[in-house]
């Protein structure tokens, strides 16, 4: 699915989170979005989800127009902000039967994936307990358990890596997501980790209040930087001196 | 209407469990975490209790009095109570449901999302059924009705539910929510105290019930669909029939009403409220703009960091005479402990202040109603005792933020214990702000036992000692319900274990022995005795605060609890 933000602008009252920001994403990509606290990224992911409606510009796939109200372009993606939206009250197993169900996932294989996925979480034994009495990371990874069954065309995710997962959980997404990216999928992730997003990802979207200041692969930034071990610590000091 | 495949579900669910049991290690884990199983949900039960009582109660009163009208015009404001709650239940299952969250970043229409929580809400409302299946029940019983009458019962069972559902729809569209939750709040007290001060309060409130009997229960919407029910008696009004047509015509509305509902449901984003501090908003953007020429130089902020303005007290608690004496009593500590638990000012005056406007307007309404009749006037008064008693101790009683349940990956720990603040300096803090109150507490009960007395023709001063005795129990309640409050954030009694009898039992003795203590101290006839009594229960209450304290110290339980299921 090609994904593309054009001249999108969304403000909290006085606060411009995103300001006149565009981007073009091929499928089969694993794009992060860097920036420090307050940048715009979660802005630009709800933006992405329907979540929050732009002020001005508009979000596109595959050129059609998406809005909240387009269900056949919702089905095609997954939301997972850093704090799962789930049914806190009910099982691993019924939320995740839920999940699939509204995006008709629940077919052919989906019993056999499920399973094989609790297990790669370590929550097979856990899969019966409402979520409410499971830790954070636990629960994060519940709902990413139902996102790469739901297997959506968009992969979105808030703060992923910082979700309190255990390394286990961090290297089975990584795994599930490369996975993904390779069958097409594109998966969007904000991050503050530095390692992590050079190491783990296709390109790089840099955000600094509302405005895109770099979007491009890692091997392209590091050509351009001046230290070539550390490119996106400069790219930070920069933009700090810069203001 | 399910959100997901049951068959799906116990499909995958049989797979799981066959996968744990094929692996050693998965079945080893699985005993591990194995720890936690589903409570007994108990609401079931108590429900049945409510709607078991709620017959017995129309049963009692029809025996009592001996007439079907009277029985008709309870039933006429429990369905009020019921109705009003309903209301609030649909409102905050449509705008505030927990599953909100989830649903509505999930690829479901508004329009399932409206039926899911309909369905929940319907779904919760089929106790009213029970409740009304019993009430019937109950008056058919008591009438004596032949097997037909009984059938026809089944009929205004069903008649009367279809109702308050309707209403319970164009309430949530059309009525104020704060009026809602007033009533439903106020009803929910009257219903409350009826059943704790039956012996007291019964006798009287079927007697005003008897008084008004077919006129109250012309009077509320809720009554005239119970009304036709008396024709089933001995009563000729085959008019009351007609008081289904209102009913009627609001079911031909239903569709739309319901329709416009769903309309009045748009999704918004979850947002925090902006910082004032931070940022200035367009409104003093405009007002700077507008009213003061820009200046040149340092900002104001920055002013203000170079002037230690932010260093400064906060302006809220020296606004009013109490607040000013308590800053004063206050440590450096427990200032600090005081920002904490009440970032935004504690308010001691206006809410005392608010309590003696509500103190004046009641006692007038109490003077008055005796032009009415005696009953009238000791149902006005009791509901005068009741109510400023009730915000007496809201206002002692100010926990601000130190107690609220904070999640936290499965648990629920007191928002004090997140931070380095232990029992005995909140406890000294709390007593304190209890302290400073306690001449409006005073005050007030002396007003409130000066009424008492005046009512019943007793000599006034008798009342005036009276409320000095009813102030030092409820300021010695603080103790107790400081206890409460910070057992209530613990697992101190929620395994069975030497620590946990030890803190039951101490709440039982010391809770019995305050309740006894205090009892005797009102209503013992030797002056000299009753005041030892009375110094007993204060002390009582004390000790337990001491005696909770060094088990809050030594037994060292967890600083917190499991969330309900």
């Amino acid at each position: 699915m090609k994904i593309e933000l054009r001249d999108v602008s969304k403000s909290y009252r006085s606060i411009h989170a995103l300001d006149h920001v565009s981007l073009v994403a091929e499928p089969g990509q694993i794009i992060t979005l860097l920036g420090p606290n307050g940048a715009g990224k979660t802005t630009m992911i709800r933006c992405l989800a329907g979540i929050a409606r732009a002020d001005k510009g508009g979000v596109y796939y595959d050129d059609q127009e998406f809005n909240r109200d387009r269900m056949d372009l919702r089905q095609r993606l997954y939301l997972l902000p850093d704090f799962p939206h789930l049914f806190w009250d009910q099982s691993i197993l019924r939320n995740i039967t839920i999940i699939l169900r509204l995006f008709n996932a629940d077919g052919e294989g989906a019993k056999e994936r499920i399973t094989e996925l609790l297990r790669d979480f370590d929550l097979l034994p856990l899969a019966l307990r409402p979520i409410q009495t499971l830790s954070r990371g636990q629960a994060y990874k519940a709902g990413l358990v139902a996102m790469i069954a739901a297997d959506r065309e968009l992969w979105l995710l808030d703060e992923p890596f910082a979700s309190g997962m255990d390394p286990l959980g961090i290297d089975a997404f990584k795994r599930h997501a490369r996975a993904a990216a390779s069958r097409g999928r594109t998966i969007m992730y904000s991050t503050q980790i530095l390692d992590v997003a050079e190491r783990f990802s296709d390109r790089v979207c840099v955000i600094h209040r509302g405005e895109i200041h770099a979007y491009d692969t890692m091997d392209n930034l590091r050509n351009q930087a001046a230290d070539k071990h550390n490119v996106l610590e400069e790219m930070f000091r920069q933009l700090k001196e810069n203001g | 209407m399910k959100l997901h495949s049951p068959q799906f579900e116990s499909g995958l669910k049989r797979l799981v469990k066959a996968t744990i049991r094929s692996s050693p290690e998965l079945k080893r884990e699985h005993r591990r975490v194995k720890g936690y199983r589903r409570k007994l949900n108990l609401v079931w039960l108590w429900r049945l209790a409510i709607s078991v009582l709620l017959g017995f109660a129309a049963w009692n009163i029809q025996t009592s009095t001996g007439h079907l009208a009277t029985a008709l015009a309870g039933v006429s404001v429990y369905l009020l109570a019921a109705l009003c709650i309903r209301i609030s239940s649909l409102w905050a299952k449509l705008h505030q449901s927990t599953d909100l969250p989830a649903l509505t970043i999930l690829p479901v229409a508004t329009e399932t999302i409206f039926q899911w929580e309909l369905q929940k809400f319907i779904r919760e409302s089929l106790f009213l059924i029970l409740d009304l299946l019993l009430i019937f029940g109950a008056l058919a019983l008591a009438s004596g009705f032949p097997a037909w009458k009984w059938a026809c019962s089944l009929v205004f069972v069903a008649v009367s539910w279809v109702y308050v559902m309707t209403l319970s729809v164009y309430g949530a569209l059309r009525l104020p929510r704060w009026i809602i939750q007033m009533a439903s709040t106020g009803l929910i007290v009257i219903g409350v105290v009826l059943f704790f001060g039956r012996n007291a309060v019964c006798p009287y409130a079927i007697r005003l019930l008897d008084l008004w009997g077919l006129k109250l229960t012309l009077l509320l919407p809720t009554g005239w669909v119970v009304a036709p029910f008396e024709l089933m008696g001995q009563s000729s009004h085959w008019w009351l029939f007609t008081l289904w047509l209102p009913g009627l015509f609001m079911l031909s509305y239903l569709k739309g009403w319901l329709f416009e509902l769903r309309k009045g449901i748009t999704y918004r984003e979850f947002l925090l409220p902006q910082a004032a501090d931070q940022i200035p908003d367009e409104d003093s953007e405009l007002r700077s703009t507008s009213e003061e020429s820009r200046r040149l130089g340092p900002s104001e902020i920055e002013e203000i960091v170079a002037g230690g303005k932010y260093l400064s007290r906060p302006g809220f608690l020296i606004r009013h005479f109490p607040e000013k004496i308590l800053w004063r009593w206050l440590n450096l500590r427990e200032q600090a402990l005081a920002e904490f638990i009440h970032p935004n000012g504690i308010a001691i005056w206006p809410a005392w202040k608010k309590l003696f406007v509500v103190l004046a307007g009641m006692s007038l309404l109490t003077i008055l109603g005796g032009a009415f009749s005696h009953t009238t006037q000791i149902a006005c008064l009791g509901l005068c005792i009741f109510v400023v008693f009730c915000m007496a101790l809201a206002n002692l009683v100010n926990h601000g933020r130190t107690f609220i349940p904070t999640w936290l990956s499965g648990i629920n720990v007191p928002m004090y214990a997140g931070y380095g603040i232990g029992y005995k300096e909140l406890g000294g803090l709390f007593l304190k702000c209890a302290l400073v109150q306690v001449p409006y507490l005073v005050i007030a009960m002396m007003i409130l036992g000066g009424l008492t007395t005046w009512c019943m023709g007793l000599p006034i001063e008798q009342g005036f000692l009276y409320g000095i005795k009813v102030a030092g129990l409820i300021f010695a309640l603080r103790f107790i319900l400081v206890v409460f409050a910070f057992s209530s954030g613990t697992n101190d009694t929620s395994r069975f274990r030497l620590s946990s009898i030890f803190i039951v039992a101490c709440a039982a003795v010391f809770g019995l022995g305050f309740l006894g203590l205090g009892i005797a101290g009102l209503f013992v006839p030797n002056t000299v005795l009753s005041f030892v009594f009375w110094g007993g229960s204060l002390l009582d209450a004390w000790i337990l605060f001491l005696v909770y304290g060094w088990a809050y110290r030594f037994i060292r339980f967890d600083l917190m609890s499991v969330p309900r299921q």
